[in-house]
């Protein structure tokens, strides 16, 4: 589903973020990244979802070598892609149905689809009853949560999560991770950057960690830690 | 790929909405530009109407003495009209002439009274076949008897066309620069547009929506202010030939005047100019926002 092939990325010539980086996850794998800030876990994200390209190396998702896809197919690409931040990037003046919707609409989905599909999502992520509050009156978690269902509301292949739980408390975390789990049982591909030790080492799902852009462990039931 | 147009024209006005005064520069701007580009082609079309009027009309005029013998005047119609250079010939006699005096100043009813019917000359209307050769005609009839004046008209009007150039040519100018002004003004206003809107542009580029998608109604939003300005444009031309150009009928009758046909003519041309530049300008405006 996804596959690094000796790929490189280098800042303006002089910062090394990603070294030598191989990998390959499977079809409905879920793998966390860890390792400190700057080792080189967003710019994996970007370089999968094309917003950067690798100075060198073959980077494949599902399939596609996506180093020679034109400009124009690359919203396509990301058709395939969900993903979630750790400060959500919701829109401020709309409402949570709105938000979702939005996905939907900008890529050209009829509207009886979209009012089909956003209420069961609001409703699988544990929001159907609060379709039509602002963000700025949900929690954390809560905003998370729109965006997770926004993220998965077009039913892409990969979730691509970075630092989802970054600004949330130990058990808001837990039921993010729950959610997760959820998408990740439906048969989708999840791949999340984290630095929340807890979380790894609760989940026991494959780790692979990166130090100053190298990859030092790819471990199936991993831990956060060294060892195991 | 269908778009549901709801969502290209919610976008669109909520922008036009969001800076008004932004907007008042951009559309005032693209106004005058228009509006000067739609005079410079009526003074054009103006022109052309002149120009086929004294093509139909007269040439020279050969005025006659008034104690000119009915011999000496056969003599001269036929000497004229055996010329090669000649066209036609026509002769005017002092009732005609004077009933032509009434009638072009007919709102002026005290010149017409000044002027006795006697006053006017009698004269021999001759067309040219080729303008140019007004010298080697008058040569040949300069110290004929009976010949009071020999005026060559085409000289007259070519006065007023060097001057009706430099006007045009100016006219233009002014309107290119206050185009390029108007494009850079609306390119300002999408911009901030683009601005504004950044969070749900990175959204859309996040969830797979195509550039066309992210940029039309940045585009809906520059063409609508260059529309608006061409709009207003149309408009004035109308307003100025009602107020400017239509009294000119009564004052000076001879010349043919630029009518209500000519201004919608401009119409297409002011609206594709109005497109073309606002295009121009939303497209650049967005560009740089939109690379992936």
């Amino acid at each position: 589903m996804i596959k690094l092939d000796h790929v490189h990325k280098v800042y303006k010539d002089t910062v090394t973020a990603l070294d030598d980086v191989s990998i390959e996850v499977t079809k409905g794998e879920f793998v966390f990244v860890v390792g400190p800030s700057g080792s080189g876990k967003s710019t994996l994200i970007s370089l999968l979802i094309r917003e950067e390209q690798p100075s060198s190396g073959e980077i494949y998702v599902a399939g596609k070598n996506i180093g020679n896809l034109p400009n124009w197919k690359v919203p396509y690409l990301r058709r395939n892609i969900g993903t979630i931040f750790q400060d959500f990037k919701l829109l401020p003046d709309k409402t949570v149905y709105d938000n979702v919707a939005f996905a939907l609409e900008v890529i050209g989905r009829p509207r009886h689809v979209i009012e089909a599909r956003v209420p069961e999502i609001l409703e699988l992520v544990g929001l159907g009853d609060k379709l039509s509050n602002f963000p700025n009156e949900l929690s954390g978690g809560e905003q998370q949560r729109v965006s997770i269902a926004r993220a998965f509301v077009s039913r892409p292949l990969i979730l691509l999560a970075d630092e989802p739980t970054g600004n949330l408390d130990p058990s808001t975390s837990v039921d993010i991770m729950k959610l997760l789990d959820r998408i990740n049982r439906t048969g989708t591909t999840v791949l999340m950057a984290t630095h929340d030790n807890a979380i790894v080492d609760a989940m026991r799902r494959r780790v692979i960690e990166l130090m100053d852009g190298k990859v030092v462990r790819d471990q199936a039931r991993g831990v956060y830690g060294y060892g195991a | 790929m269908a778009r549901s147009p709801r969502y290209f024209l919610r976008e669109t006005f909520q922008a036009l909405r969001r800076n008004g005064l932004v907007l008042f520069a951009a559309v005032s701007t693209a106004f005058v530009a228009l509006f000067l580009l739609g005079g410079f082609l009526l003074v054009r079309q103006e022109v052309n109407l002149v120009v086929a009027s004294t093509e139909a009309n007269v040439e020279v005029s050969i005025y006659l003495q008034d104690t000119i013998s009915p011999a000496q005047q056969q003599n001269l119609q036929q000497m004229i009209q055996r010329m090669p250079q000649v066209a036609t010939v026509g002769y005017e006699s002092k009732a005609e002439a004077y009933a032509r005096f009434k009638e072009i100043f007919a709102n002026q009813p005290a010149l017409v009274e000044n002027v006795s019917p006697d006053a006017l000359p009698a004269s021999f209307r001759v067309k040219l076949k080729d303008p140019q050769q007004f010298a080697v005609v008058s040569q040949q009839l300069v110290g004929q008897p009976g010949i009071d004046k020999i005026v060559d008209n085409q000289q007259l009007y070519n006065r007023l066309f060097a001057v009706t150039r430099i006007f045009r040519v100016g006219m233009l100018a002014v309107a290119v620069i206050m185009l390029i002004s108007a494009a850079a003004l609306i390119g300002n206003t999408v911009r901030m547009a683009v601005f504004a809107r950044r969070r749900e542009i990175g959204v859309m580029r996040l969830v797979g929506a195509t550039n066309w998608t992210i940029r039309v109604p940045f585009l809906l939003e520059g063409i609508i202010e260059g529309m608006l300005g061409a709009a207003a444009a149309i408009a004035a031309l109308f307003i100025m030939k009602a107020w400017f150009i239509d009294p000119l009928h009564n004052n000076v009758g001879f010349l043919p005047l630029i009518s209500t046909r000519d201004i919608l003519y401009t119409v297409p041309f002011l609206l594709v100019a109005s497109v073309l530049v606002s295009v121009a300008a939303s497209l650049l405006a967005t560009r740089k926002f939109l690379e992936v």
